[in-house]
């Protein structure tokens, strides 16, 4: 068997190869660092805890919502515990999580240079998330929050008797920190780009990163603004929302959710770009549509910002305003739809590999078009009167969100983990948690459609014993959901000691992040890298195989073919 | 925000290749910046928007209890001050040094100038009791808000023009003393100096003008 | 009523339409994500690597018509939905041309109050009668609540300082839930009730004997134990409102008589702490004035006078509370004029004495 394909679980060569893991030791070499690389590794450490707390929460809720009294915790408990678990999950793990960790290392990895355009600029991004996430976790434990991660005037401002000024300031603060990750990536995808790697052979990851860093720069800053009244009412008793003093509450909405629409596609597109990564990989074939798939990145960006209104069907908006927004939800679905259609037509008559990343893959499309299409059935403005602010509602996100966003983080970890750390993951343990976590989430997120069409409204602690069968149904799926996200955990883990060497491309796959050893050492490249070829060349002979057995086995086939 | 070089002239800093690359990107980071700003200036001018549709007459009631002497007398010394920076930036493309430090700490005058005369300003809204919340001593709740507007969006500004004057600052330091590690600099703080003059252009007719 | 439901009753006109296109919809998602779902495992299955006899002619080059007519099938697919629900969005906002028996409804945290244009009142219950069209002018007292009556498939959010009108006509007779369906704070899975929808002979009757059916406000959960038909729980006549007795969760400072204690269960029973402090937040903006110490001390009024707050103040304040407004306060708290018994408001006040001062 000797084949010119270099053999992906060959073991590295020297054992003493500076890597950005090596390259300095002590805490301070990590903490004062301003290598893109390992700052994302201290974000995947602050995202992974913040999702542990928001984890925790979510559980403690469900195990609430197992019986129709609110009995294991006071409705007041129960209240914060749903204000703390979105407000975690959204802004401390779900916005930052994909591009600040894999999209923090795999960028310049990916274009072909050393380092993000302004790397000290990076290590402050991640201080100032870090301050801003101390700070919430100071006012969650401290009394917490109960308004909801909405913070609806006039409650939050005149009526609510918890922490929402220290909240507040956390987010406001950590909108900057999402700013200039924004800015720090569009420079960088503008400047730094290696000879030959024009916009047209840009790996679709980086399109996606691109696409987020611009929602993230043009619509943050709304927010702020918008944080910044709604301390001032609070603070002062200025009247800007609150009616009774002269305010609009409605005017909040508007300012609101022109930064949380947006948002959703922050953090759903860097994981719809993962996705088409993982697709044409494993299934060894150039992707379907790449300027499709690229250009409707930028369409959902661009798009994105027109829907805000979608939220506020049934506040007291103009029937006019209502119609409007909601003719622009269904346009701003169809270039998602557009990517399904290209990864599926990717996998026609490709050669397609089941291993943990295309589970993943696979679980996320699924999950994505569920969700999509419940989002097409919430913009439809009679049904959104009915099923608005239930579980209807929650499940729909949680499908982009949990099943969509953090589906796709997980299959690019896997994806990049060799590279990251240089070790392999156990195959077994990963294809059994991915499997899983599809079946714990579905389990735990089916039947709140059901019992959101019922009427069951959302954020209640106690609710009317016809819905109980269908809580405890979600609360099992989430029991299994919960096992099933600590298994990663455990093995990503156990590999790091234990898991064989991966080389420096153990999946064969095309991207200059894969031309460098593994982990990578602390300037990227050992030399400069120069691209030569379109993205994604794996029809090429030499990328056919994924390891030496395979080509073993395959040998022998043909062998045993020719000689019928 | 354009990060001062570390670097010895000529020599771009990493992860740059050429002085050239690394001024292009942070002509772009500052572009972009720019544009993050301007959302967040515009929603400030949206809300102002909406509250003065809905209350009219404290709005031209409050734009008059402000000087209209004092903000022209502001609008003028900040053209003036863009005016030196955009000298300054042409200065420093012709590497005419003595030039640049002299434009610098004209702008820097200028710009602490209007500080000093934006806080008289303010000194004076103290003693007629229009500070919201802290000595407000009139009884229209709307003229409150007007007033909480006025100070948000003239402090915001205030805030950025304290950032640039810092900027001019180090930058006329290193002019002065030769050493001018990064001329890209000067051209960025220039940009920035520029779109915070334009929002002043704005505030200006809105705070002080309404009738 | 717990019997396992996989789809809820349609009481109002407007429901059927509304099932019909979700339903639609649901059969359209299920064609896409079958779709989807077929798309990947066949592919899986029949392109998986160890399938070596797959043909895998490889297509390389894009086919810009397939995705351009894919964009416009799913635009004339996407319009097609757009317009139904568009088109029945409207007809639910719209005014209804003929007459409309009215109600007014008013939001507070945690009760809905509805008053019917015979003066009677109920509280977190609305009787109406079948076949007509009724029109809800809706307000709430302090935050954004949502009226939500899922068997009719209406909702509306009800915003403080402005009235917001919602119409619609119950179909079938019978009790159906009426939720909150926008976060309002603690009690917001407390606040909602019944809506009775009664033949028009009998909501006649009702109306006539001063609204006797009356809904069950008990404590959390329990408040959805429907109540027997022929026992009405609370007795509501006209201009008569019951307190809620779902308990809120805030600890009254400590009461020292009998008569302060019943003070404090009642002021927390009318809920007077969701705008008046009384524990030491003060720091915080609050609706109303804190409190805590208030009892015996000079308070300075709007007029710009000064009051002391003795026992006469705190009674007007109560029963009349506009008539001396405290400084920087708005005059927002309702009259409880015709709420309280004068045993009961002796003890709100010697409640309030008890808290120091």
């Amino acid at each position: 068997m000797t084949t010119t394909a270099p053999s992906p679980f060959a073991p590295p060569p020297e054992a003493t190869r500076t890597t950005y893991l090596n390259a300095g030791t002590g805490l301070r070499s990590w903490l004062l660092t301003t290598d893109h690389k390992r700052i994302a590794v201290l974000y995947t450490l602050a995202i992974t805890a913040f999702f542990g707390l928001g984890g925790v929460m979510a559980f403690l809720m469900r195990l609430e919502l197992l019986t129709p009294p609110s009995d294991l915790f006071t409705i007041d408990t129960y209240n914060r515990l749903f204000s703390a678990h979105g407000i975690v999950m959204v802004w401390f793990f779900l916005i930052p999580s994909i591009p600040t960790t894999l999209g923090n290392f795999l960028l310049p990895l990916m274009i072909g240079t050393r380092d993000l355009a302004f790397p000290r600029l990076n290590l402050l991004s991640f201080y100032i998330f870090l301050v801003g996430g101390l700070f919430t976790l100071a006012a969650v434990s401290f009394g917490g929050i109960d308004t909801g991660w909405t913070f609806y005037t006039p409650y939050s401002t005149s009526f609510s008797q918890t922490r929402v000024f220290l909240v507040v300031m956390g987010i406001f603060v950590m909108g900057f920190s999402s700013i200039l990750t924004g800015l720090n990536f569009v420079v960088t995808t503008h400047t730094l780009r290696a000879p030959g790697m024009t916009w047209n052979r840009l790996p679709l990851f980086v399109w996606s990163l691109y696409a987020t860093s611009l929602i993230q720069i043009l619509a943050t800053p709304v927010l702020t603004l918008t944080l910044v009244l709604l301390g001032m009412e609070r603070w002062f008793g200025v009247g800007i929302f609150d009616p009774a003093l002269g305010g609009d509450p409605i005017l909040f909405e508007h300012l609101f959710w022109f930064y949380s629409h947006p948002a959703v596609y922050i953090m759903i597109l860097p994981g719809l770009g993962v996705i088409s990564e993982l697709i044409t990989c494993f299934s060894r074939k150039h992707i379907f549509g790449y300027n499709w798939i690229a250009g409707s990145s930028l369409a959902i960006a661009a798009f994105g910002f027109l829907v805000w209104g979608h939220h506020m069907f049934v506040s007291g908006q103009s029937v006019y305003a209502g119609l409007v927004f909601s003719v622009l939800s269904f346009v701003v679905a169809i270039p998602s739809a557009i990517k399904v259609f290209n990864w599926i037509a990717t996998l026609y008559m490709g050669r397609i590999y089941l291993r943990t990343p295309m589970l993943y893959a696979f679980a996320f499309i699924g999950l994505f078009v569920i969700g999509g299409m419940t989002g097409l059935i919430v913009a439809s403005l009679a049904v959104d009167v009915h099923v608005h602010d239930t579980y209807f509602v929650v499940a729909h996100f949680h499908y982009i969100m949990v099943g969509g966003m953090l589906t796709a983080y997980l299959g690019g970890l896997h994806f990049w983990w060799p590279k990251i750390t240089g070790k392999l993951y156990p195959e077994g343990w990963g294809i059994a948690a991915a499997i899983l976590i599809f079946v714990g989430f579905n389990l735990t997120f089916l039947p709140q459609f059901i019992m959101g069409y019922l009427g069951m409204p959302r954020r209640y602690g106690a609710y009317a014993p016809e819905f109980q069968v269908y809580h405890v149904l979600s609360t099992a799926g989430s029991t299994v959901l919960g096992v099933a996200y600590l298994l990663p955990l455990g093995y990503l883990l156990w590999s790091l000691k234990y898991g064989p060497d991966a080389g420096p491309n153990p999946w064969n796959a095309t991207g200059l992040e894969w031309t460098t050893p593994s982990p990578p050492p602390p300037d990227n490249f050992d030399e400069a890298p120069v691209v030569r070829d379109m993205p994604y060349a794996y029809h090429l002979e030499h990328r056919q195989f994924m390891d030496p057995d395979e080509a073993g086995a395959l040998a022998a086939k043909k062998a045993s073919r020719s000689e019928d | 925000m354009p990060e001062l070089a570390t670097t010895l002239p000529g020599r771009p800093a990493p992860p740059f290749d050429s002085v050239g690359q690394q001024a292009s990107a942070r002509r772009l980071g500052m572009w972009v910046f720019l544009a993050s700003e301007t959302l967040l200036f515009g929603a400030f001018f949206l809300a102002y928007t909406v509250y003065r549709r809905l209350y009219p007459e404290a709005w031209a009631a409050g734009a008059q209890h402000d000087s209209l002497a004092i903000g022209t007398a502001l609008t003028g010394v900040l053209l003036l001050s863009s005016l030196t920076a955009a000298l300054a930036v042409a200065a420093s493309k012709a590497r005419a040094w003595r030039a640049v430090t002299g434009l610098i700490a004209a702008t820097v005058g200028l710009g602490v100038f209007f500080i000093g005369l934006k806080f008289y300003e303010y000194w004076l809204h103290w003693q007629d009791g229009f500070v919201p919340a802290l000595h407000f001593t009139h009884a229209d709740p709307h003229l409150d808000l007007f007033f909480v507007f006025y100070f948000l969006m003239t402090l915001l500004h205030a805030l950025h023009m304290s950032i640039g004057i810092g900027l001019w600052t180090l930058l006329g330091v290193q002019a002065h003393r030769r050493r001018l590690r990064d001329e890209a600099a000067v051209e960025t703080t220039g940009l920035y100096w520029h779109f915070v003059d334009l929002v002043w252009l704005f505030l200006y007719p809105l705070l002080y003008l309404v009738k | 009523m717990n019997t396992l439901r996989f789809f809820p009753q349609g009481a109002s006109a407007e429901a059927g339409h509304v099932d019909v296109l979700f339903l639609a919809l649901v059969a359209v998602s299920l064609a896409f994500i079958g779709a989807v779902f077929g798309g990947i495992v066949y592919f899986a299955v029949k392109y998986r690597h160890t399938n070596l006899g797959a043909e895998r002619k490889h297509i390389f080059e894009d086919r810009w018509q397939l995705e351009v007519g894919l964009i416009g099938a799913l635009l004339v697919l996407s319009l097609g939905a757009f317009t139904w629900a568009g088109v029945l969005y409207i007809d639910i906002e719209t005014p209804p041309t003929g007459p409309t028996l009215d109600v007014q409804g008013v939001a507070k945290q945690w009760v809905w109050t509805f008053e019917h244009a015979t003066g009677a009142r109920e509280i977190n219950a609305l009787h109406v009668p079948v076949g007509q069209r009724v029109r809800l002018v809706l307000t709430s007292e302090d935050v954004i609540h949502s009226f939500y009556v899922p068997a009719f498939r209406l909702k509306q959010d009800v915003l403080p300082g402005r009235e917001t009108n919602v119409w619609f006509e119950a179909t079938v007779p019978g009790r159906y839930h009426l939720f909150c369906a926008e976060y309002c704070g603690t009690d917001h899975s407390a606040m909602g009730g019944w809506v009775d929808v009664m033949e028009p002979g009998d909501y006649a009757r009702w109306l006539a004997v001063g609204a006797t059916g009356g809904s069950d406000v008990g404590a959390l959960g329990g408040r959805y134990d429907q109540p027997t038909p022929d026992a009405p729980a609370v007795a509501l006549g006209p201009g008569r409102r019951e307190a809620p007795a779902g308990a809120p969760r805030t600890e009254p400072l400590v009461a020292e008589d009998a008569s302060a204690a019943r003070g404090a269960a009642l002021f927390a029973s009318l809920n007077c702490a969701s705008c008046h402090r009384t524990d030491s937040l003060a720091l915080y903006p609050a609706r109303g004035p804190a409190l805590v110490g208030v009892y015996g001390r000079p308070v300075r009024l709007q007029n710009g006078r000064t009051v002391l707050a003795d026992e006469p103040y705190l009674r007007e304040s109560i029963l009349n509370p506009r008539a001396r407004i405290v400084q920087g306060y708005p005059p927002i708290m309702p009259s409880y004029r015709d709420v309280l018994s004068d045993d009961e408001l002796s003890a709100l006040v010697a409640y309030l004495q008890s808290l120091g001062g």
